[in-house]
């Protein structure tokens, strides 16, 4: 990846002053068609609506706001695995999971490292909206709307537990690769959570052989262990668990859970406010 | 509230020095990767290309068809230039980008005509008079390199490429725009169109992909012109009367290359052709009735003229050719565009 | 008016801890925004070739990630000669000036051949045949004028964030350009 800025000024430069210069000249005259024919336009097709950028974004937003009203009003696990199965849809399959927050995080680097780097707007909230929802009420953005979890929920059939050796040793490689992928995103030298993202190809259907067999690898092994990528490898969950951990309003295991809904209880008692009756709560949902 | 886990005993100190250490790895492997990427990067560009165009064997011409060795060089003062052509006096006019260069045959600048815009074209009658072609006009200056006139426009498409002073002291000017060439007098008065589209007269009309129409006065009064869209060379009287056409498509030696060759002519003193060509750069000799005869310089002599024509450079390939110039003794000047080196090739012994 | 009850329990430090790195982390964020919204892009960018610099090395037909890739030959037909003997169109030494597979240049036979009148031919790139390997760019450049050249057509370009094939262009010719100007065309060649 190079100084997008400054060689996409360069490139421009160099283009525009090669045809100033042959302009200046003069287009050397066409034949003279004596038929009749005329010269065809070469065609443009435009790229991607400025405004479907938007509505990614807006599809964003409603999508973590749907997550939490999931999550905390609705406690419905059919709900967020409706969500996640539209998040996967949507973000990956029909956006081909690019753009994604996960790789959108590089760009704000690149943007603050280097001055001469205009960062999409778009890009901007891609990669802060989750990261200041995780601040307040932890992962949601991981619970149902990224598509890589998505994926790997779906395919979960039978899971099994990874030791506890192997889990505390393995949870050190996203702090790794964030900050592997922060420091090339900083120096502009290249994007490496996009380049090696083993999801995307499936979502396009279409890669190197290499990351087409990472991302099968992963799907498999997602299907006896829970969301492997997400815990051991997506940088992006590195810094969602770091925001977690100060969220004020998170649910972190079952057992934290719990401990938290006998303080809401508790707190609720000592205001005089009803309590609700085991009828009223709704299944929580699955942690891992 | 988490209870830490039994086995875990992260303290705080272990916590920082596996950070640092950690930080430190990351940096190295970084910086590691980050070189080795800028090393793998170089090295692509030599990386074989399955989609080559590869015309390489056409690039090495038989030893044994070369019969002129190079026995100097020198260097255009202007840059890009186009034509050359050689005056009475054996000097060589260079039409280059705003001027036309006046070089002694051992290469020293005598003077320099200046112009506002590219001259693209030069000759040089037997009193002096010096023809300039600009894009669309043609000035003229005296011997000493005075401005005497500048004539009209012949037309808005006019696109001057190649000028020959007659015997009979009119000019005739390769218009690659307009698809002819004007005949004028030395008044700058029209007297005729050659090589225009005409089935009565069964001329066929010039193929011009590229501006490189030129022409050549021969002393038994016949005009040639090239044909570069037909690969072949005309012959013209003065009124316009096609005698003779030669030439084919080849990618051969014997052959005008590519889609549009030859692009410039000159004559021996004994009537054969001297031909230039674009794509595989090469400056060949033919005979009267066009049978091939030998070749004087071939793409082995004119390496960059061949990348930057093909593209192997970020640099405009449009403006790779070679123009050619003979003097009395049968000594041919090659004119390299790409590099502004003027070659003086002279038959073996 | 509610008395706070007597066994609630203080702030303790870790609480005070946390709230405190959320607001500082919450505060970063506002400054990373405020930071980088006098320097954010309105309008979007897309990737596209400069003319100019690319040397047709072929990692464009190979190096995009998608099946067939987004980059595509295209044709300025101004500065076309429309040549019978095209070089773009024919392999160097053709058997005949004709559509024959043995004749054409174009791995993939994505060049459309049409007569326009004598002795002019007109020729037409097949996008959905092209593969973007520039051999035809060679040839158009090497002995004709430079008409045809490669640019990453956007109806097909996914736009990615690092794109492969700019990562690895041998002539640096793929740079991010405004989405508003999405292509680089060729309107003229400097004779």
């Amino acid at each position: 990846m190079k100084r997008r800025a400054n060689t996409f000024v360069a490139g421009i430069g160099s283009w525009l002053a090669t045809q100033a210069v042959a302009l200046a000249e003069q287009r050397f005259p066409p034949p003279d068609f004596e038929s009749g024919y005329k010269l065809p336009i070469t065609q443009t097709p435009a790229p991607r609506a400025e405004w479907l950028a938007w509505l990614d974004v807006v599809v964003l937003l409603a999508a973590l706001g749907f997550a939490c009203h999931l999550i905390f009003r609705r406690r419905s696990r059919p709900g967020l695995v409706g969500l996640s199965l539209f998040s996967l849809v949507y973000f990956g399959f029909y956006r081909k999971g690019c753009i994604c927050a996960i790789g959108a995080v590089q760009n704000v680097t690149l943007a603050l490292c280097d001055r001469s780097y205009a960062l999409p707007l778009t890009v901007l909230v891609f990669a802060l909206a989750p990261i200041v929802l995780s601040l307040v009420v932890g992962r949601a953005f991981c619970a149902a709307v990224c598509p890589h979890g998505a994926l790997q929920d779906l395919v979960l059939i039978k899971p099994s537990k990874v030791p506890a050796w192997l889990e505390h040793g393995l949870g050190i490689v996203p702090y790794l690769y964030l900050g592997a992928g922060l420091l090339f995103a900083a120096t502009g030298s290249a994007f490496l959570v996009c380049r090696y993202d083993p999801f995307v190809p499936l979502f396009r259907l279409s890669g190197s052989f290499w990351m087409l067999t990472a991302g099968a690898a992963f799907v498999a092994l997602g299907m006896f262990v829970g969301r492997p990528y997400c815990r051991f490898l997506c940088p992006y969950g590195a810094l969602l668990r770091v925001g977690a951990t100060l969220a004020r309003w998170r649910l972190a295991s079952a057992e934290a859970l719990a401990n938290f809904v006998a303080e809401l209880i508790d707190d609720r008692q000592h205001h005089g406010v009803p309590v609700p009756s085991a009828e009223e709560e709704t299944k929580l949902p699955e942690r891992h | 509230m988490k209870n830490p886990s039994a086995g875990s005993r992260i303290t705080r100190r272990r916590w920082l020095r596996q950070g640092v250490r950690h930080a430190a790895v990351l940096g190295l492997a970084g910086s590691a990767v980050i070189q080795n990427r800028r090393q793998a990067r170089a090295a692509d560009n030599t990386a074989p290309n399955p989609f080559a165009y590869d015309v390489s064997r056409l690039e090495k011409t038989d030893p044994k068809l070369v019969r002129f060795a190079e026995t100097r060089r020198f260097h255009c003062p202007q840059p890009d230039p186009r034509r050359l052509t050689l005056g009475p006096d054996g000097n060589l006019f260079v039409a280059a980008r705003d001027a036309v260069a006046v070089l002694d045959p051992t290469g020293t600048l005598v003077r320099e005509l200046t112009f506002a815009g590219p001259a693209r074209c030069v000759a040089v009658a037997a009193d002096g008079t010096t023809f300039v072609g600009l894009r669309d006009h043609v000035e003229l200056f005296d011997a000493g390199g005075q401005r005497i006139a500048a004539w009209d426009s012949p037309g808005r498409k006019a696109w001057l490429t190649g000028l020959a002073v007659g015997d009979q002291g009119d000019l005739f000017a390769a218009d690659s725009g307009n698809r002819l060439v004007w005949r004028y007098n030395r008044s700058g008065k029209v007297l005729g169109r050659l090589g225009e589209k005409n089935p009565q007269r069964d001329i066929a009309g010039f193929i011009l992909p590229s501006p490189y129409l030129d022409v050549a006065w021969h002393k038994d009064g016949l005009l040639r012109v090239n044909n570069p869209g037909r690969h072949r060379v005309e012959v013209y009287t003065r009124d316009g009367d096609l005698e003779l056409t030669w030439g084919k498509a080849s990618m051969g030696i014997d052959g005008f290359c590519g889609c549009c060759n030859p692009i410039a002519v000159a004559l021996m003193p004994d009537g054969r052709y001297v031909t230039c060509e674009k794509g595989l750069p090469r400056v060949k000799i033919y005979r009267e009735h066009g049978d091939f005869d030998c070749v004087v310089a071939g793409p082995e002599l004119f390496p960059q003229n061949a990348r930057i024509g093909a593209g192997e450079e970020a640099a405009d390939g449009a403006r790779a050719a070679l123009d050619a110039a003979v003097d009395a003794h049968g000594r041919v000047f090659v004119l390299d565009t790409i590099t502004g080196d003027i070659r003086l090739m002279e038959p073996k012994a | 008016m509610e008395t706070k009850p007597a066994n609630v329990p203080p702030l303790n430090r870790r609480q005070f801890l946390r709230s405190s790195l959320r607001v500082a982390a919450m505060t970063g964020v506002g400054a990373v925004m405020g930071r980088l919204a006098g320097r954010t892009a309105t309008r979007g960018t897309v990737w596209q070739i400069d003319p100019a610099r690319c040397l047709r090395c072929g990692q464009c037909a190979t190096e995009c990630v998608l099946a067939q890739s987004a980059v595509k030959c295209v044709h300025t037909h101004a500065i076309c000669g429309y040549c019978e003997l095209c070089t773009s169109y024919f392999v160097p030494e053709p058997n005949a000036l004709n559509t024959g597979a043995e004749n054409q240049l174009c791995p993939t036979a994505a060049i459309r051949r049409k007569y326009v009148e004598d002795p002019y031919y007109e020729y037409t790139i097949d996008e959905d045949l092209c593969i973007g390997c520039g051999k035809c760019v060679e040839g158009c450049n090497r002995f004709g004028n430079g008409s045809l050249y490669l640019q990453i057509r956007h109806n097909h370009c996914l736009n990615c964030n690092e794109c492969s094939i700019a990562r690895v262009c041998a002539g640096d010719a793929i740079h991010r350009v405004p989405a508003d100007h999405p292509y680089l065309l060729k309107t003229t060649v400097s004779h």
